[in-house]
Order: C-alpha cells, then structure tokens, then sequence
C-alpha cells in the first residue's frame, strides 16, 4: 500500500570515497556488499572504490581512520555534499526502484548487506540495502529534486501497488 | 433472419450485465467480456471498417491482434487512439469508437469511387507518378497526401501517464495459451522465477474456443487452477501485456495496457506500462495465425476465419453468421464448423480443397454436414455482406446461399519475436508454414508458434521447455551462444515426449505434466494450397485486405521485375500496414515463390522488426513528457535563483539563469548591464556546474601529466594553472584549470558542458592507457558547489569578510560565515577575479554572505550572458563553441601552453603534418565594420559567392566600449589580420562586413587580473 512506502532525504553525511590500487584491506566489504563498520557505513561502489558514509561531525576522524585504512595502496578523497541520500522504507520500495530503472532490485538475493551501482531515470544512482524493508538511495544532489519528483509521480500512477 | 447476432446461450461474456457503447455515434449494448468487433457483431452489424486504397467495405476477419480490416478510433480528446483493432479492444461502458478513412460515412463512403479507376491505381502506381514532368507530380502529390494514412492523428497532447519499469526472471513465457501455461508452471513449479505475459484480458489462449478436458478438469477450471498456482509460486503474471521486441542479450519489452484504449484510468491516471525485461531463457509460445484464401472478392464483410469464427461463437457467444460455407484446406475448420452448428448456426457445406480427408472430425462433421472434397472456392456474392458463394467441386460449379464464409487456409506460426532474436527458420512445404529452427539468443518456441499441431503435444511441448528452462536457471548465462556460434538447435520434436492422446490420465492434483482429454486431438492435417482455382478474379482476390494488395497487384509487380520479396513488399505495400501482414505475407511470399518458380525459402523473407503489434508512442515515451523530457539538474543556487525568476539556459541538463534582469530590461540589456558592473566594480555568478576532479596519490602528478597538455607538474602547493585537454587525435576535448592541493593531490576543473565527458576521459585515461598507476581519481563535480566573484573590486569584497584572498592562480583554504571554503584566483571574465568552493550543501548560506559583500561594494549578480560578453572580449575559448572537437591546440592559439617535451594524451599525434597545415582553420577576432551584431554560426567568406573559409564561432559586443565583436575560426586565420571578409548567415539572412583582428579584444597584457 502506499503508505507503507516512505521516501525520506537524510541530512548531509559526511562522505569519503576510498579508492585502492593495490591489496584490497579485508576490512572492506566485498564487490556488491554494504557493512556497518565502526567508522561509518561502508559501501563498495565501483571496482576497487568504496563510500564511507558517516555523521557531518565525524569527518575528520572518519577521513583519518579510512587513511589508515588505505595504506599505502588507496587514497581517499572527501566528496561531502558530492551525493543526496535518500531513505526508502516499506515493503514497496524495490517495486519503486524498477520504475525507469534496469537493475533486478527485485531479486531476492539483492538483500540487507548488498550495495548496487545503477542508474535511474538517466541519473546514477548506488543502492544499500539496509533492512529488508530498507534501502538508502544515493544520486547526484542536483538530480535529487527531479528523483523524489519522479518517486512522487510513480508512487501516484502506481497507487494501487506501492 | 440473416447476418450476425447474439446466441441464445453460450460464450465468456457476462451475460446479467449490460453496458453502453456507440460506434459512430450509434449507441449499442453489450457485456463485459466483449470486445468491440463480438459487440458489434452481436448488435448485427458487420460492416466495420474501410479499406485504405479502393475503400472498400469490411467487415471483421479476425478475433485478435492480427485484424486487418476491423480498425477504429477509440476514446477522445487526449485519449485517442487511431487504428485500434475492433477485435482486440475490450468493451467498457461508456466505449466512443468511430470507424476511419471515409467520408462522409462508413456505410456511404464517396472513396469507394477509387474502385471505378483501379485500373489507374495498381500496386506501384505511387512510384509510377515520379515518371514524367516534374511539375505534375506537384499534382499528385497534394491528391496523394491527402490520401495517405487510415486513421487521423491524435491532435490534443496524451492525458495519462505511462512508465517504464524493469523486470528480470529466470523465464519470460510470452503467450499464455495451453503451451504457455504448461511452461510457466513447470518453470514455476521448477524454481525459476517466471513472468507470463499474455496479450489477452484472459489467460488461455485458444482454450478459450475449446471444450477440451485437461487433467480431468474443463478447460476453463483447468486455466483457473493454473493460474491460482503461478500465483502460488511467485510467478509474475501480465494480463493485457504484449511481448513487442526481442533484442540482444535476452532483453524484451512488453507493453501492458493497463486500460483500454480510449479508456479513462482510475485515480492511478496509469494507462500502459513498457516492461524492459531481461530473461535468463524465453519460452515463446504466441500460437499461430489462421491464414485466408484467395477468392474473388474475399474482402466482403460476412468473410472471416475459422478459427475466428469459432472464438466468436464460442468465446462471445456470437454468432457471426446464420448460413455458414466453410472452406479450409485442414481438419481444425472443422472443429469451428462444429462450434458453429452448436452455437446455432447452420452449416450450408464445407469445401474442403483436399481431395482426400478422414480424421475423426472429418468423420463427425460429415455425418453431420455436407462436406465437398476437391473443393475451391470462387468467389463471395454480395455487395456490402455475403449473400452466398460460388465454388468448384471436382470441377463442377457450385452455388451457395449463405451470410457468412469461414475460411481457413492453413496457419502460420508467430514467429516474430523468434526471428527478431536472430533465429532460423525451417519450412515445412506440406503444411505451408515456417517454424522456428535455430535460436541464438536463448529463447525457445513451444506449441502452435513451433508448428506443433494437437492438445496433447502442445502441452507435452510447453511443460518440457518449462522445465528444462527452470533446470538451467540461474545460471542461463553459460550456455548462451556466443555471438559467431552456430546457435541453439531448438528443443526438437525428439526432445518432446509424444503426444498423450486422448484417454490418458488426468493429474487430479496438478503436480505434474497435463494431459489434455480432447475429442479430436491432434495434426490439423493442413495441405497447404496456394493457387486460386480457375475462375478467380484475381483482381479483386485480396492478399493484404488492409492496404489493398491483390493477387493480381502482385503478378503485377512480379511482372514489372520486383523479384526480390523486399522490393515487392515495398513496391506492392504488401505487410507494411498497420497489422503488418500477420495474415497476408505468407500468401504473398507463396505467389511470389510460384511467379518465380522456386521453393518458398529460396525467394525468402522480409525483416521481422519490433514492435509485433503497434504501440502507441506515449508508452515509448513512458514517463518522459513534458518537463520531465529529460531530467532537471538543478544547482544548490538553484532555488534562490528562480525566485528572481530569471530567463534560464539549458546547459546540458542544467539550467542556469542567462541574466538577472531588473524590470523594463530586455535580456541582452540586463546582460550587457552586469558585464559591465563586472568591468566596473564586481559580480558573482554560480559556477557549481564546472566539472571538477580531485586525483590523489603517489602516481597524481604522472597522470596530470598525462591527461593535460600543458606544463603542471612542477606547480607548487596552492598554485593553480590554464590548461588544456587532448584526445588521442590530438584534438582539444576540453579547457580548464589544474591546482596542487598537497604534494599527492590535485584539483582539475574542465567546463560545464564537457564535465560528464571529462569523466569519460579521465577514465579512460586512468583505467585503459595507464593502468599501472597509483592514482586515485574522483568526480568533485558536486561535493564543490562555486561561486565566481569578478571585477575590480572583488579582491575588497572578500578580504572584506575577513578572508585573505590569494594572488592570481593562486589557492587559500578560509572560511566564510564560518563554513569552510576553498577560494582558487582565477579569471574567466578577464578580470580579478575569485572561485569560492564549498560542500554543495553549504553554499547557499555563502551565497547570502557573498552577496551581501558584492552589493556592498556596488556589484550584482550576473548570468551567462554577461559571462559570455566578458569571455569573449577576453578572448577566452569554450567548449561547444571554439572547443568543438575538431581543432588542436595550434589551432586555438595555445601552442605556446603545450608542454615542449610532450608525454601528454594527444602528443604523438599532433605530430602529424595535416595537423600542421598552415591553412588549417585557427581561431581570430572578428569586429563588425559597420556596426550590427555578428551573427554567431556565420559563414566567413571572402566575397559573396565564394567557398566558406571558416565560421563565427562567437558573438557579442564590447562591453564598455562600443562595437560588436566576435570570435572565429578561419582558414590560416592569424596570418589573415587586417583582411575584411563577409559573415553571412543564411538561416538568419544577414550578412556583416568583418575585419579580422586578433582574439584578444580586452586587456592582451592580463594586467587586470592582477593587483
């Protein structure tokens, strides 16, 4: 139904993209995976390129902890404000996501702990998978307004699904 | 009584309810479950329709999508829809349908006078009117225009709203008839995740028709159970939904009508869903079409298929007919025949053009009927509807009086979708059918689309495909062809386990293969007969209804030397109407192979292309209309700068505001207003759209140096400087400016309108040409939004703010408001000038600040087009204009920049001499000579007349003095100082006296930029 589809956009995060040219630390979550670590959300995004995600209040820490990290085989680059998040919450939420998209979001394997890269509505976009009924959806800030527009506008044509 | 009518009894349709509908403005009644052409036809009308060409009546042939002559409008205003099959539109109450191509009514058409001069008119005859003086065809074609088209075009924009959504499954099963059903639910039953798609409104298929038993069950339960048991097992099934095309990769689209054409949604306002799915296998299982039979006059309504027939009877409880001819050329019209006497019909014969035919339902119907052996039929009496018939039995004429003629001439397996995937085809001469052979995507075609003939081993085939579809799932991947591979054999009838036949046991429980309890199972025993007996007029003997192809239309053509089936089609129309040729190729492809004297293959087919049935554009567009064309990038000044409500500039998918403009101002007034505060004092502007790229680590500076040409690696921390980007071909892909954050860092910045191409490149560059570097590269396009502050007075404003800003090219981190930033020195405008960075979700409070500073020291805001004004008599280069592509750095005056000792993307090829040539197009200042604007895309020509020697690539004006100036490109261009040339503009019909000048008209020594 379609109250039980909630899109909410999420205060900024801080946002660090770690990128490894050499070994890949063990730490981080495999191709296609998303863990909770204790310096923030960590996301595997794009070959041998991950995104921490953690509190505004936590950069500098979180940028240090990740250049730990890195080592000497990554660099990490802070895109803070580079990427809007956006928390879908209900059932419906991977039913919303095929709306102009091309990614199976509705396979059952795409579960909690999985993390995509994928576009939608020719904008890119990466998925966490947070809960079952979660999933954090990143884009591009300036696509922001004309994603939630199209979110609306589905959730109103679809009304009888979502 | 005569013609069509509603049967006491019977059909799918809900009789206890009544709803409303007109055709024409006539109001009819009928029940859900009708479609448009059962409706009608129970309302006894049979003339539906016009053809294209003579106008001919017609009435409807068929009971589904292949329909060619049955084509309305339905709905109105924004909803409606053109050439809508009567046959394959669902009634709803309320239902406005009107018939098309006549004037100035369907049953008095003055069109139809195009009869009387089809002599003059023949297949080609369109081609023909080419020949001859060329001011006659300005004749014809105002007549032919005019002509041209069955239904009008919608006129008002589309009111609802459609989509596109993506779906992937194990199996996609397209057809839900009895082979569809079977393979779905073994696949589902085999763990695979399965969409069924059916073009219906009901699941079934021909089942619907049918009195089979299947497992014990009616057919009809026995669809019910099926589908309560996809359900069960998580299948997706899509009713209405009709798979379109086949493309590579197993990717196929679907449309889903989510209401009928014409139709009004709910509050949804959802009308049609494309559906882009991508399948691990494919089970096609679209049936087959019934094909008709040449005779004269095979085009009058009360003509109509067999199996259409049947399914009206049957399936609507319709009687299209009370006097019934039968002519076939197999067993299957005789289960219709059947139907038919059932449903209250009268069988007055049935001509069977075999001359030998005893299956037990030739039997049954023989005892029955009069069945005439050896027979063909000649021609249809009749003017508006069937009066009677004229055959040929054993050669002895013979007259019937009848309304109706279900004709059957063999089927033609669908295979579309098959063939669209790259498949082969077998030809089966007997039957005249094509089937499908090889596959090379990873679909498979069960039942009645793969030439299988009976119940029984239609459900054995599609049960099989199903599970061996499920058994490969999900690792499908593997076993796709490779692309030059010999393909997939299609499961053969050896892989098919042999037809159970009748009396075989029911699966009471469902669990396991159906089996089908039919009366008469089996082979249709199609003999396939292509030539029209003697005595048929070939004239009026009509291979494709819709357009108006005739037999003798295509000995026509075959006589004027189209021997290729593609020249024919083209030249004849034959299969390019609406219903494209569902009913007519084969027979036109079979005349063609006899004109030739060669088998049918060998003459071949033409392409099967998407969609399998028309579409309408709007589910093409899907949610693309409108203002959501395309997606809206919006910068984080996006807000505050509409509420100055300002013109905007598409810049790719930003929009950005062109000028601030104050009340009474005209655009370029307010633009030339805010270049010159600029000049004079100070301006801000958005810049957040410049691309932006941080690159990180030991290898940071190699690849700097890789991807710009110009010397950076030996700039010091905080310094910043021009540079320039090379394709491999050694042309300028884009400007910009490159700043050393720390010792492993660095900041490139490109232009707005190639950001996302610089992506690409940086990429490239990083990924394929070097990728042993340790280097890290980011995309900082939006983590940065900027601001640009500009003019003499821009180095007061921001120290004003308590921010030390920093010397020319030159970078300082700081804080603003106390949010941090970073501000890079450096000037587009020409003059000195800042670019303030900060997180894109902090820049709207810099902004405040920034202009509460700016307006203090009496500057403003400014848009792009004070920016352009002020860049072009700078001098400076942009991308989309002088920066096109095509030009190297020597060409845009930058040789001086590159780096000497090369190592840069693009450096070995700027080695070549063709990039050397002195006459090479090299950028110039343009001054107009007697004053008027230089009109931007000119051509630059010497004199009137002469060859063009290059283009203006931009134009504006001085901005504190007088004077329009503009950029260029021209051929030897520097060596061509203090020539004058014309820049002339046809499309705008101007032309300026130039001279050509260098192009820096503002500050050449840059001692503005500087304190």
């Amino acid at each position: 139904m379609i109250e039980a589809l909630a899109i909410q956009p999420c205060a900024p995060d801080a946002l660090l993209r770690l990128e490894q040219w050499g070994a890949v630390p063990a730490a981080l979550p495999a191709p296609g995976r998303a863990a909770d670590t204790p310096m923030g959300r960590l996301i595997w995004i794009e070959p041998g390129a991950w995104l921490l995600r953690a509190p505004l209040g936590d950069l500098v820490q979180a940028t240090a902890q990740l250049e730990i990290l890195a080592g000497d085989d990554g660099a990490v680059i802070d895109i803070t404000g580079g990427l809007a998040r956006f928390r879908l919450t209900g059932p419906a939420w991977r039913e919303l996501l095929t709306v102009g998209g091309v990614f199976d979001v509705e396979n059952p394997a795409f579960a909690p702990g999985c993390a995509a890269a994928t576009i939608l509505h020719h904008a890119a976009i990466w998925i966490d998978v947070i809960e079952a009924e979660t999933a954090d959806v990143y884009c591009l800030p300036s696509y922001a307004q004309e994603l939630a527009a199209g979110w609306a506008r589905a959730v109103r044509v679809s009304a009888n699904r979502f | 009584m005569s013609g069509p009518s509603r049967a006491a009894q019977g059909g799918l349709v809900d009789r206890a309810r009544t709803i409303k509908f007109s055709f024409d403005g006539q109001v009819y009644e009928g029940h859900p479950g009708d479609t448009l052409a059962s409706a009608l036809l129970a309302n006894g009308v049979s003339l539906m329709g016009r053809s294209f060409k003579y106008h001919r009546p017609r009435g409807v042939l068929a009971a589904g999508v292949e329909e060619p002559n049955a084509l309305v409008g339905a709905g109105t205003g924004g909803r409606y829809e053109p050439n809508t099959r009567a046959s394959d539109l669902f009634l709803y109450d309320g239902l406005v349908a009107v018939s098309q191509n006549r004037w100035p009514s369907l049953a008095f058409d003055v069109g139809a006078l195009n009869s009387l001069i089809a002599r003059f008119i023949p297949a080609g005859f369109y081609y023909k009117t080419f020949i001859g003086p060329p001011w006659l065809w300005k004749l014809y074609e105002h007549v032919i225009r005019r002509a041209a088209g069955l239904g009008a075009a919608p006129t008002e924009p589309e009111v609802d709203a459609f989509e596109h959504r993506a779906a992937f499954c194990d199996v996609l099963v397209a057809g839900a008839g009895p082979a569809g059903l079977a393979a779905a639910l073994a696949a589902a039953r085999g763990g695979a995740r399965v969409i069924l798609a059916e073009q219906d409104a009901r699941l079934g298929g021909s089942l619907l028709g049918d009195e089979a038993l299947i497992d014990g069950l009616p057919a009809l339960d026995w669809i019910a159970r099926t589908e309560a048991q996809l359900a069960q097992l998580g299948a997706r099934v899509l009713k209405r939904t009709t798979a379109m095309g086949y493309y590579d990769h197993n990717q196929l689209t679907l449309i889903e009508r989510r209401v009928e054409a014409g139709q009004a949604p709910g509050a949804s306002g959802l009308a049609q869903r494309l559906w882009r799915v991508r399948a691990g296998r494919v089970i096609l299982a679209q049936g087959a079409i019934e094909r008709p039979i040449l005779f004269s006059n095979n085009d009058q309504p009360g003509v109509i298929l067999a199996g259409a027939a049947k399914v009206y009877a049957r399936r609507y409880g319709v009687l299209p007919g009370r006097r019934v001819v039968v002519a076939t050329n197999n067993d299957e019209a005789y289960a219709a025949a059947l139907a038919l006497a059932d449903a209250g019909c009268e069988i007055v014969a049935i001509l069977d053009s075999r001359s030998a035919a005893g299956s037990a339902i030739v039997a049954a119907a023989r005892a029955r009927f009069a069945v005439h052996l050896d027979a063909d039929l000649i021609s249809a009496k009749g003017a508006k509807q069937v009066t009677g018939a004229e055959a040929v039995v054993a050669g002895k004429p013979l007259s019937l009086e009848a309304d109706l003629i279900a004709a059957s001439g063999g089927f033609t397996p669908v295979v579309h979708l098959h063939m669209q995937a790259g498949g082969t085809l077998d030809w089966n001469e007997t039957t005249g059918a094509f089937t499908p052979a090889i596959a090379r995507q990873g679909q498979v075609s069960v039942g009645a689309c793969a030439g299988r003939e009976g119940l029984s081993e239609v459900l054995a085939d599609g049960w099989l495909a199903g599970e061996l579809a499920a058994a490969a799932a999900p690792s499908t991947a593997s076993q796709s062809p490779s692309p030059k591979g010999g393909g997939i054999r299609t499961e053969g009838a050896t892989a098919i386990a042999p037809p159970s036949g009748e009396g075989d046991q029911a699966q009471p429980d469902g669990g396991g293969q159906p089996r089908a309890q039919a009366k008469y199972d089996g082979p249709t025993n199609t003999l396939a007969h292509w030539t029209p007996a003697p005595g048929v007029n070939l004239k009026t003997a009509f291979v494709d209804p819709q357009n108006d192809v005739t037999a003798a239309d295509l000995d026509l053509a075959w006589r004027e030397g189209y021997r290729s089936v593609e020249h024919l089609k083209r030249y004849t129309t034959l299969g390019m109407a609406t219903d494209q040729g569902k009913t007519s190729n084969l027979i036109g492809l079979a005349r063609l192979a006899q004109a030739e004297g060669r088998p049918v293959p060998e003459v071949g087919l033409t392409t099967f292309r998407p969609p399998y049935t028309p579409t309408t554009l709007a589910a093409l567009a899907g949610e693309a209309t409108g203002q959501h064309m395309a997606p809206l990038r919006r910068t984080p000044l996006y807000t505050i700068h509409a509420a100055h409500n300002p013109p905007w500039q598409p810049v790719g998918y930003w929009q950005r505001p062109r000028a601030y403009p104050r009340a009474g101002e005209t655009l370029a007034q307010a633009g030339l207003r805010e270049a010159r505060s600029v000049r004079t004092a100070v301006g801000m502007i958005d810049v957040s759209t410049l691309g932006k790229f941080e690159i990180a680590g030991p290898d940071a500076a190699a690849l700097i140096e890789r991807v710009c040409a110009t010397p950076v690696a030996k700039l010091a921390v905080g310094r910043g400087r021009y540079t320039v980007m090379l394709r491999e071909d050694g042309m300028v892909v884009d400007d910009g400016t490159v700043w050393r954050l720390g010792e492993q860092r660095y900041l490139l910045t490109s232009s707005t309108g190639g950001g996302d191409r610089m992506v690409g490149h940086l990429s490239y560059v990083r990924k394929i040409l070097e990728p042993g570097y340790k280097v890290a590269v980011a995309s900082v396009q939006e983590r940065w939004g900027a601001v640009a502050v500009a003019g003499p007075l821009a180095r007061a404003a921001l120290a004003g703010l308590d921010l030390e800003p920093p010397a020319h090219m030159g970078l300082v981190r700081g804080q603003i408001g106390g949010l941090a930033v970073l501000v890079l020195a450096a000037s587009y405008s020409g003059e000195r000038a800042f670019e303030i960075y900060a997180p894109s979700h902090d820049l709207p409070r810099i902004w405040a600040v920034l202009q509460d500073a700016v307006t203090a020291h009496g500057g403003g805001l400014y848009g792009l087009e004070a920016l352009e004004l002020l860049r072009i008599e700078k001098g400076h280069i942009e991308t989309g204009a002088e920066i096109d592509g095509r030009h190297t750095p020597g060409d845009l005056g930058l040789t001086k920049a590159l780096r000497a000792k090369g190592g840069f993307v693009g450096a070995p090829a700027l080695a070549r001499p063709a990039l050397s040539l002195p006459d090479r197009q090299r950028l110039v200042g343009l001054e107009a000579e007697d004053g008027g604007a230089i009109p931007e895309g000119a051509m630059l020509l010497s004199a009137r007349g002469r060859k063009p020697e290059g283009h203006v690539t931009s134009a504006g004006r001085r901005v504190t003095a007088k004077g329009d100036i503009a950029l260029g490109l021209l051929s030897a261009g520097p060596e061509r100082v203090g020539e004058t040339l014309l820049a002339s503009s046809p499309t705008r019909g101007r032309t300026v006296r130039v001279s050509v000048v260098a192009p820096i008209f503002y500050d050449p020594e840059g001692a503005r930029y500087r304190d």
